[in-house]
C-alpha cells in the first residue's frame, strides 16, 4: 500500500528532490491520541506532503501530559525536516502549568512553519441548566459553583472557560479534567456536568438532538455553521474571545528553504476546494499563514494564556 | 519455603517504598480533590500487606532450573541484543542473537548459524521492505 | 419493521462483491498484523486510512475494510496467545489461561476454532441485540457516572483472586503491581511525575506491548530453556480437532458471555478487557464443580472470546448514537468517519443510515469472514508448535524485539521488555499469576481516572462513591468477592 504510492511518488518527483536530500520517512508527531482534532489534521496533511515531497510521511501519536511529551520529542529532534509537529493552542497553554522546569519553550525551541486552520469553540450547557443565554449563565454561575469539564488540564477548552470565568467575574467554578473529550461529553449529556466549552462541530449534532444547549460562540464574529448563536462579546462578555488554531512546526533551526517548501505545499492545499469542504465539516476555517505571522500569533497567545493560567492558579489556592 | 519468605519481604519493601514515593509528590496546584498520591499509596500499601501475608504463610518453594546456567545466559544474550541493535543494526544483531538462542536450546553450531542468518534476513525483509517499518541499519549501510 | 429493513440495507451494502473482497483482504491483513507483536490494529488502521482516501473508497467500504482489519488483528492476537502464550492485545490475555494449556495438550487447533466460533456467536447475538436495543441502551450508557465506573472496575479487579488457581493473595499482589505499573509516568491531571525514577523514557508511561511481550513471550522462553535440551514437538500437533459436541457444550457459556460482554461494551470506556475478565471468572465460578479452568477447559476460551466480541459491538452503541467513542479503536474509526465529513452522533442514523448500518453489518461480516477463512487454516496454524524449539523461539524473540522497536524506536523499551521477562519468569516459578498483572495494568488507569473524576464532581465527598443503586450493588459484590477466598483460606 505505502510501497506503491512511494514508488509512484518517487518516480514523479525528481524535480522536487532538491529540498529533501535525506532519505527515510518524515514523521509528523501528533502529541495527542488518535481521533482528536490534531490527529485528524495530521492525517489529512500527511498524504498531501507525501505526494508533493516524494517521501513517505507517517503520523506518530505520542500522547501525554497535555501534549508535552510529543512536543518535547520534537524539540529535541534534529532540524533536518524529518520530524514535524502538529499542534493546537495547547502548545502555548501547557508550559506555564508545569511549575518547576518547563517542558519546552514554545518560542525558542521551535520553527513555526504554517498556521493551518482556525476552529470555533462554543459554550454548551446540559439541558437541565436554567439558562438560555450567556447572560443568564453568568448570573447562575455567580450564585453557585458550577461543575464544568474539559478534555484535560491546560487544554484550550479548559482555559477558555477559565478566561470566561475571569472576564465575567464569576467567583468560582469547579473544573473536572477528563482524559479526552469523550468521557467529558458523556458526563455533560448525563447531566453530571453543568457546562463545557466544545468545538463547534462536536456540539452541533448534540445540540440538534437536544442533548446539549449551545449558548454562545467564542469567535470574534458569528459563524456560518450556527448563525443564530451570538458571540461572547455580543452576549455581554467582551474580551474573552477564544478559538482553536492548528499549525505545523518543526524543531528550532530548520533551514528556511525547507520551511518555505512545506509552507507552500500546505498553503496551497489548505486553500483548495476539497480541503475547504473537509475542514468546514470539522468546524474549521482554512488560514494558511506563513512562519512570520504564525510566530507572532504564538508569541501573543503565549503571553495571553500564561496570564490566564497564573491568575487561575492564584484563585485555586 | 524460603523463596516465598524472600518474596514476602521483597513485596513489603516494594510496597512501602512505592507508598513513600507517592506520598512525597508535590502537587503544584490542585487539579482535583484527590490528587496523584492517594491511589498509588493505597495500592502500594495493599502490596505490602500481601507481602506480609506471604511472609507469614509461605506456601511454595523455588524449583531450581534443570540447567541453572541457561536462563541467565539467555538474559545476557537478550540484553546484548537490546544494546547492540542500534549500533550493529538489525540484521547483524538479530543473526547473532538468534544463533546464540538456538545454541542455548541445544542445536548444533552450524545449524544455529544458518538459522540465525535466515531468521534475521527473513524478518528484515518483512519489516523493512514489506511493512515499511524501518529497522536500524547499523554497521551495514545498505 | 423499519429497523430490519435498515439492517437489511446495511447487509446489502456489506454483501456487495467489492466490499466482500475488501473484507477478505482486511481479514487476512489484519490476522497477519495481529500475529506480529508490537504492531496493533491501531497501527494498521492508521496506515490504511490515507490509502482509503487515495482510492476514493466510499465511507461504507472504508469502514468495512477497517473493521475487517481490526477483527483480523484480534484473531491474530489469539493465535499467538493460544499457541505461544503471547497475548497480542489486552483482551487476548484471558484466552491464554485455558488456550495455551489446550495447545500444550495438542489441541491448539481446537482452541483456535472455539475462539473463532465464540467470537462469531458473540458478534451475531450482539448485532441482533443492538438492532433492537440501541436507543434505550444509549440512555443507560449516559446514565453511568464515574462513581459507577469505579464500582464496576473495582468489582472486575476483585475477581482477580478467582482468575488463577494459585493462592489468592499472590493474585492480588500481582493485580496491585499491575495497578502500580499503570501509574508510571506523568500524571495527566497535575503534571507530576510518578515512579519514573528520573528516566526520560518512562515519562510516557509503560507500553502495554512491552509489558505483555516481556512477561509472556520472554518469560515463557526463559522458562522453556530451563528444561530438556530438545522439546518433544511431535505430539503437539496431533490432538483432536474440535468436535460439535464440544461446541454445544460451550453454548450456555457463550450465551452468558454475550450478555455480559454486550452490556459492558455499551458503557463507553469500560472496554473488552473488563467484559472478558468478568465472563471468564463468572464461568469459572458457575462451573466450579465440573470445570477444569486453567488446565484447558474449552469454556475458558469460549467465554472471554465471546464476551470480547460482544463488547466490541456494544462499543458501537455510544459511538453511533452519541458520538462518544468507547475505546481506542472506535476513536480511530470515529476519526475515519470524520475524514469523510461524517459526524457520528444521534443524527447519523437519520442522515446517513447506509453508513451506520453498513458499519454494523460490516462488523458482522468481518466476524463471519474470519470464521470462514480461519477454520480451515486452524490446523496449519497449530502446526506452528511442531517446529523444533531451537528454530521457533529465536524467531519469536527476534520478531518480538523487531515489533517493539518498530513501534517505539527505543532500545530502552527493549531492555524494559527483558526486565519484565525476567520478572515474568521468576513470578511463574513462584506461582505468582501473570494475568492479574496485565489486567491491573489495563484497568488501573481507568480506575484512577474515574475515581478522581468522581471526587471532583462530588467535591471530595467520598460517600458519592456509593451514591447510586448500581454502585451500591457492585460494591457489595466486590466485598463478597474479596472476603470469600479469605474465608475459605482461613477455614483450612
Amino acid at each position: 500500500m505505502q510501497r506503491r504510492s512511494l514508488i509512484l511518488a518517487t518516480l514523479a518527483a525528481p524535480a522536487i528532490r532538491p529540498a529533501w536530500a535525506q532519505e527515510g520517512p518524515i514523521t509528523i508527531v501528533a502529541p495527542f491520541t488518535p481521533g482528536t482534532g490534531i490527529d485528524i489534521m495530521a492525517r489529512l496533511a500527511a498524504p498531501v506532503l507525501q505526494a508533493a515531497l516524494g517521501q513517505s510521511v507517517v503520523v506518530e501519536n505520542r500522547p501525554g501530559a497535555s501534549g508535552a511529551i510529543g512536543t518535547q520529542h520534537v524539540a529535541r529532534a534534529a532540524p533536518d525536516g524529518r520530524t514535524l509537529l502538529m499542534q493546537v493552542n495547547t502548545f502555548v497553554m501547557a508550559p506555564p502549568m508545569f511549575r518547576g522546569a518547563q517542558p519546552y519553550d514554545p518560542v525558542g525551541q521551535f520553527t513555526p512553519i504554517i498556521h493551518l486552520t482556525n476552529g470555533d469553540l462554543v459554550l454548551a450547557v446540559n439541558p437541565d441548566i436554567a439558562a438560555t443565554t450567556l447572560a443568564e449563565f453568568v448570573a447562575l454561575a455567580r450564585t453557585r459553583s458550577l461543575d464544568y469539564g474539559s478534555p484535560g488540564n491546560g487544554t484550550p477548552q479548559h482555559l477558555a472557560m477559565e478566561l470566561l470565568r475571569q472576564t465575567a467575574a464569576i467567583p468560582e467554578m469547579n473544573h473536572v479534567p477528563y482524559r479526552g473529550s469523550a468521557p467529558a461529553i458523556q458526563d455533560l449529556i448525563g447531566r453530571r456536568l453543568a457546562a463545557m466549552v466544545l468545538p463547534i462541530h462536536t456540539a452541533l449534532p448534540l445540540a440538534e438532538a437536544g442533548r446539549v444547549r449551545m449558548l454562545a460562540v467564542g469567535s470574534p464574529a458569528r459563524v456560518a455553521a450556527a448563525p443564530q448563536l451570538p458571540t461572547f462579546a455580543e452576549a455581554g462578555v467582551a474580551g474573552a474571545d477564544v478559538d482553536l488554531w492548528y499549525g505545523l512546526l518543526g524543531p528550532a533551526g530548520m533551514p528556511p528553504a525547507m520551511v518555505e517548501r512545506l509552507r507552500a505545499v500546505l498553503s496551497e492545499w489548505v486553500r483548495s476546494a476539497p480541503a475547504q469542504s473537509a475542514l468546514t465539516a470539522q468546524g474549521m476555517q482554512p488560514v494558511g499563514d506563513g512562519p512570520v505571522e504564525f510566530a507572532r500569533l504564538i508569541a501573543a497567545d503565549q503571553a495571553r494564556w500564561t496570564r490566564v493560567v497564573r491568575t487561575a492558579n492564584i484563585v485555586a489556592e | 519455603m524460603i523463596a516465598d519468605r524472600i518474596l514476602g519481604l521483597a513485596l513489603i519493601a516494594l510496597g512501602l517504598g512505592a507508598a513513600w514515593s507517592a506520598m512525597q509528590l508535590q502537587v503544584p496546584f490542585a487539579a482535583d480533590p484527590l490528587g496523584p498520591s492517594p491511589f498509588p499509596t493505597t495500592v502500594a500499601l495493599v502490596i505490602a500487606l500481601c507481602g506480609l501475608a506471604i511472609l507469614l504463610r509461605p506456601m511454595h518453594g523455588f524449583a531450581w532450573p534443570e540447567r541453572a546456567l541457561a536462563p541467565p545466559l539467555l538474559v545476557v544474550a537478550m540484553v546484548g541484543y537490546a544494546l547492540l541493535m542500534v549500533p550493529l543494526g538489525f540484521l547483524v544483531s538479530s543473526a547473532l542473537m538468534a544463533t546464540a538462542v538456538a545454541l542455548l536450546f541445544g542445536a548444533r553450531i552450524v545449524a544455529s548459524g544458518v538459522l540465525g542468518v535466515t531468521t534475521a534476513v527473513a524478518l528484515w525483509l518483512l519489516f523493512d521492505k514489506l511493512l515499511d517499518l524501518p529497522l536500524p541499519r547499523g554497521i551495514l549501510s545498505l | 419493521m423499519d429497523v430490519f429493513s435498515a439492517l437489511g440495507g446495511g447487509f446489502g451494502v456489506a454483501l456487495q462483491p467489492g466490499n466482500l473482497l475488501l473484507a477478505f483482504i482486511g481479514c487476512i491483513l489484519g490476522t497477519a498484523i495481529g500475529v506480529l507483536p508490537g504492531i496493533g490494529p491501531l497501527n494498521a488502521i492508521a496506515l490504511l486510512l490515507p490509502f482509503c482516501l487515495a482510492l476514493r473508497l466510499p465511507p461504507e467500504s472504508a469502514l468495512i475494510l477497517l473493521a475487517a482489519v481490526y477483527y483480523g488483528s484480534g484473531y491474530g492476537g489469539r493465535i499467538t496467545a493460544i499457541l505461544l502464550n503471547m497475548p497480542g492485545e489486552p483482551s487476548a490475555v484471558l484466552t491464554t489461561l485455558d488456550g495455551h494449556p489446550l495447545a500444550k495438550q495438542g489441541r491448539g487447533g481446537a482452541a483456535l476454532a472455539i475462539s473463532g466460533i465464540g467470537s462469531f456467536v458473540g458478534a451475531t447475538l450482539s448485532v441482533v441485540a443492538m438492532t433492537f436495543l440501541s436507543v434505550p441502551l444509549a440512555k443507560v450508557a449516559v446514565a453511568f457516572s464515574p462513581a459507577d465506573y469505579v464500582a464496576l472496575i473495582a468489582f472486575a479487579l476483585s475477581l482477580l483472586g478467582a482468575v488463577s488457581d494459585g493462592p489468592a493473595v499472590k493474585a492480588w499482589a500481582a493485580g496491585c503491581l499491575g495497578l502500580l505499573l499503570a501509574m508510571v509516568g506523568v500524571d495527566s491531571g497535575t503534571g507530576v511525575e510518578r515512579y519514573t525514577l528520573g528516566s526520560l523514557e518512562l515519562l510516557g508511561g509503560i507500553d502495554f506491548t512491552v509489558l505483555a511481550i516481556g512477561l509472556f513471550a520472554i518469560g515463557e522462553i526463559l522458562l522453556l530453556i530451563e528444561t530438556r535440551l530438545r522439546v518433544e514437538a511431535a505430539k503437539l500437533g496431533g490432538g483432536e480437532p474440535l468436535r460439535l459436541r464440544e461446541v454445544i457444550f460451550c453454548l450456555p457459556a457463550m450465551l452468558r458471555a454475550t450478555g455480559i460482554g454486550f452490556v459492558i461494551g455499551v458503557l463507553p470506556g469500560a472496554g473488552a478487557s473488563v467484559a472478558s475478565a468478568l465472563s471468564y471468572t463468572a464461568e469459572k465460578r458457575l462451573n466450579e464443580a465440573n470445570g477444569k479452568f486453567g488446565q484447558g477447559d474449552m469454556r475458558g476460551v469460549a467465554a472471554p472470546e465471546t464476551a470480547d466480541n460482544a463488547a466490541q459491538i456494544g462499543n458501537l452503541v455510544p459511538m453511533l448514537s452519541l458520538g462518544i467513542p468507547g475505546s481506542g479503536t472506535t476513536a480511530v474509526l470515529l476519526g475515519a468517519l470524520l475524514m469523510y465529513n461524517i459526524t457520528p452522533g444521534p443524527l447519523l442514523f437519520e442522515q446517513r443510515p447506509e453508513v451506520a448500518w453498513g458499519l454494523i453489518a460490516s462488523m458482522y461480516i468481518g466476524n463471519a469472514m474470519l470464521l470462514l477463512l480461519n477454520l480451515p487454516l486452524v490446523g496449519i496454524f497449530a502446526r506452528l508448535l511442531t517446529v523444533p524449539a531451537w528454530v521457533l523461539y529465536p524467531g519469536v524473540l527476534a520478531l518480538s524485539f523487531a515489533g517493539v522497536y518498530a513501534a517505539s524506536n527505543s532500545a530502552f523499551d527493549l531492555l524494559l521488555a527483558v526486565a519484565f521477562g525476567v520478572m515474568g519468569w521468576l513470578f511463574r516459578k513462584m506461582e505468582i499469576p501473570l494475568v492479574p498483572i496485565v489486567l491491573g495494568f489495563v484497568l488501573g488507569r481507568m480506575l484512577e481516572d474515574n475515581l478522581r473524576r468522581a471526587m471532583s464532581l462530588s467535591d471530595g465527598d467520598i460517600w458519592a462513591l456509593v451514591g447510586s443503586p448500581v454502585s451500591m450493588v457492585l460494591w457489595a459484590m466486590t466485598v463478597a468477592a474479596v472476603l470469600w477466598p479469605m474465608a475459605r483460606a482461613l477455614r483450612r
